[in-house]
């Protein structure tokens, strides 16, 4: 899946280790979920999108859509 | 944390210590010192291991995250560790025919020796290939 969870995290300031101690995964995941190399559970898509207060569609979207 | 870390070295060095002296005793006469060297000697690593799971393998560090399962390493694991399973398998079943269709017969410490050698490197160069391939 694409996103712009680095967006999102950059408009705020936070660094990807922030983000990961805010989500209560490790640096490597925020680092890899960008990548778009590793898809979130949904369980952490919904504490993403909790956290930016949009929803999961808003973050992230199919690679073919 | 440190007194955990301390008592699973002590667990390791006692365990490797029973171990030598146990193949020291059952051993043939008069090789008590070598073979309980020997065997201490080479039982210290995986007696560690063992007390770094009794002490230390089920708690938390302050640095620790607070849903490792979501984590993109727990994933790393879960796969290195299924693929490593299945090439054990063939493995296993590979030597298993050789072994059938040859007649031979060898010896079985070699056989699990090689094969939880073989299962050990697996997993680390799995797992290595995974975390370079995405860092």
């Amino acid at each position: 899946m694409r996103n712009d969870l680095s967006e999102r995290r950059q408009a705020r300031g936070w660094s990807q280790g922030r983000l990961a101690e805010e989500l209560g995964v490790s640096r490597q995941t925020v680092i890899s979920i960008e990548k778009g190399r590793f898809d979130p559970s949904l369980p952490l898509a919904f504490r993403i999108a909790g956290l930016f207060d949009c929803r999961i569609e808003d973050v992230f979207s199919p690679d073919g859509g | 944390m440190v007194l955990r870390s301390v008592a699973a070295g002590v667990t390791g060095l006692l365990t490797a210590a029973a171990l030598g002296l146990l193949a020291g005793v059952l051993g043939e006469p008069g090789q008590f010192w070598l073979r309980a060297g020997v065997f201490a000697a080479c039982t210290l690593g995986p007696a560690c291991g063992l007390g770094w799971l009794l002490f230390v393998a089920g708690t938390t560090g302050p640095d620790a995250v607070a849903r490792p399962e979501e984590t993109v390493e727990q994933l790393w694991w879960q796969r290195s560790a299924a693929s490593a399973f299945l090439d054990l398998l063939v493995v296993a079943g590979l030597v298993l025919t050789a072994l059938a269709v040859t007649d031979l017969r060898l010896d079985a410490v070699t056989v699990l020796t090689g094969l939880v050698v073989l299962g050990l490197a697996d997993v680390t160069v799995r797992l290595a290939v995974l975390h370079r391939r995405e860092a």
